[in-house]
């Protein structure tokens, strides 16, 4: 291979983000110094960075549109699906600072099938209203149609609709005359995919359903990224990104099954489930240890596998994670709850390579963020007084740049010895 | 046409955007919000011009509505609330630059060092916003002219948001020849600006 097309094949791999160690240090070497080279680099760079971001907007749908009408290359039917559609089926960018999304996981539905006997009473004679929908935005959100955009608070959903809210925002979707209620939290995206029945995809977010008894052939159903549900209860939650479905039951009970599997788990009242390629049931009143979110790039730009990490005590080497992370330039973020021992003041230890920083119920406790050897002698440590079982938030970020990576998280008090903070003492949830 | 109607719905934007600023000033926070959800894209997009990485598009607009929150009270509308906005995330984008270029030097990564560098100089030849503007109306013209296979892939890999993985599979190619393809695909959007002199 000449030296153009391996040059022009380095610079795809690196905005594509595939373009590590070695071929990255070559790619520098092939570009710095050379004029026309490095103006070449840049210019793909910002003008790949344009792209991402001018077509992640409304605006780009009448562009992609015309284009497409123009050059006449769509039939007659996807012409139709093409314009009626494109907001809906958008996918959304991960959270935070995010880049690309990771490859997707097969689609996956989550369908409420509701048992008469365990559901809310739904009016009798009471007609289907698969799209009389009314949402009520209890704080400011955003009703996409088509290219343009009105405010969610009222308005009466059609299919191909797009309910975005703002990290901030919340809404509530209703269905006049019975009891079923859709509340979808804050950076959520859900689209309204029509009859039969009620249809929606959770493209990101968290939302809480209280659902009624569905009409036969008419369930209530929404797609996530990641798994099949079938609700037999009536009230439960569940969050999506690119990689884990995570669901919560508060009632009834939720037949759970990774996309595309036949043979579904049983997930009841009180218990979580994370789908991330398989089903693995989380006990609310047993710790488990940390969610784990692992993602391609040192910022957390691309998310690439969720997982549930019984301690965080990892020595990777110069190994990746995962098959499924990169092995240089990765970030992790854990999360969940912990729930101490003692009511007494923990210092809490984290030795890393390379940096870290650690949240206990909310206030950032350890800020140790920069490239480093990892120094078991002298961690970065921090203290915070915690109560004896009253289970507070607990969020571990880090980032790997380049070579060794290991982290350890420790903890200790006047009554707790120095110890990995231990499995039983950690329940995992997004944040 | 097209133009005259920019023009009025600029003009309807900057009053919106006065009436906004005043209830902002006296306290509505719901005002706020509407001023974020009704300029966030517009402002993401020039952000986006000249960051180096996506990363720092969603900080620098973090940041910048922070600092609007934080001096909306000193604002006079001498110019547009708009303009103002992209004062300040020009400011931030400034600083974050050249911390990056620094640390990145000192890191001794070419690349990133490169990028940044590159992206600063951009920002000091640009000025306040104007060129902007014509290199994104620019790259919508050149979109235009794309070939149907380049369009799709176009589509597919930045509109769908489609890892080049999943892209590769439905097309039964390598990711190599996805991610080489898209690489050439920019190319000609790159010539095709060049001669319209926006690059």
């Amino acid at each position: 291979m000449s030296e153009q097309p391996q040059h022009d094949e380095w610079i795809a791999g690196y905005l594509e983000g595939t373009l590590v160690g070695e071929d990255r240090r070559r790619l520098a070497a092939a570009i710095h110094g050379h004029a026309e080279r490095e103006q070449e680099f840049v210019a793909q760079v910002r003008l790949h960075l344009v792209l991402g971001s001018l077509m992640s907007q409304d605006a780009a749908a009448p562009v992609l549109r015309r284009a497409a009408l123009i050059q006449g290359t769509l039939d007659p039917e996807r012409r139709r699906t093409l314009l009626a559609s494109t907001s809906a089926l958008r996918p959304a960018r991960a959270r935070p600072a995010v880049v690309r999304l990771a490859p997707f996981a097969a689609a996956a539905i989550l369908c409420l099938a509701i048992a008469g006997a365990a559901g809310l009473p739904r009016p009798a004679g009471h007609p289907p209203s698969s799209l009389g929908l009314v949402a009520i935005s209890t704080t400011p959100a955003v009703l996409e149609r088509g290219s343009a955009s009105q405010p969610a608070s009222g308005s009466r959903l059609q299919v191909d609709d797009l309910l975005v809210t703002g990290a901030q925002g919340g809404l509530t979707v209703e269905y006049p005359g019975e009891a079923t209620r859709i509340a979808v939290g804050g950076s959520a995206r859900l689209a309204v995919l029509g009859q039969p029945g009620k249809r929606f995809r959770l493209v990101q977010g968290e939302i809480t359903v209280e659902a009624a008894p569905q009409p036969p052939g008419e369930p209530l159903c929404i797609s996530t990224p990641c798994a099949d549900l079938t609700v037999v209860g009536t009230a439960f939650s569940a969050r999506c990104n690119a990689q884990m479905t995570w669901l919560d039951v508060s009632h009834g009970a939720v037949r759970f099954a990774a996309a595309g599997d036949q043979q579904p788990l049983l997930v009841g009242a009180g218990q979580q489930a994370l789908a991330n390629g398989t089903i693995q049931i989380v006990p609310r009143d047993a710790g488990s240890g940390l969610l784990a979110s692992y993602f391609d790039g040192s910022s957390f730009e691309r998310l690439s596998l969720v997982r549930i990490d019984p301690v965080v005590d990892f020595d990777w080497h110069d190994r990746a994670p995962d098959a499924r992370v990169e092995r240089e330039r990765f970030s992790v973020r854990w999360s969940g709850e912990i729930d101490p021992l003692f009511s007494e003041v923990y210092r809490f230890h984290i030795a890393s390579d390379d940096g870290a920083r650690l949240w206990i119920d909310g206030r950032l406790v350890i800020d140790n963020w920069h490239i480093q050897s990892v120094d078991y002698a002298h961690p970065a440590t921090g203290t915070v007084a915690l109560t004896a079982h009253r289970r507070v938030g607990i969020r571990l970020d880090y980032f790997e740049y380049e070579h060794l990576a290991a982290v350890r998280l420790t903890w200790q008090s006047p009554s707790q010895v120095l110890q990995v903070v231990p499995p039983q003492r950690l329940f995992p949830s997004p944040l | 046409m097209a133009d005259a109607d920019d023009e009025q719905r600029a003009n309807v934007s900057a009053v919106d955007d006065d009436r906004l600023s005043v209830r902002i000033q006296q306290g509505d926070r719901h005002a706020f919000l509407e001023l974020v959800q009704s300029s966030e894209r517009e402002l993401r997009i020039f952000i986006t011009l000249y960051a180096s990485n996506l990363a720092m598009v969603d900080e620098v607009l973090q940041a910048t509505y922070v600092t609007v929150f934080e001096r909306i009270e000193r604002y006079q509308p001498r110019g547009t609330l708009r303009a103002w906005l992209k004062g300040i995330a020009r400011n931030l984008l400034y600083k974050e630059l050249e911390a990056r270029s620094r640390m990145h030097a000192l890191e001794g990564d070419i690349l990133e060092e490169l990028l940044a560098a590159s992206a600063r100089r951009q920002l000091d030849d640009d000025g306040p916003g104007e060129q902007a503007e014509a290199r994104l109306r620019g790259l919508q013209q050149c979109l235009l002219q794309l070939s149907p296979d380049a369009t799709e892939l176009i589509r597919s890999r930045y509109y769908e948001d489609r890892p080049i993985a999943d892209i590769a599979a439905r097309l039964a190619r390598s990711q190599t020849w996805v991610a080489v393809t898209l690489y050439r695909i920019r190319k000609t959007l790159l010539t095709c600006l060049r001669q319209r002199g926006v690059a």
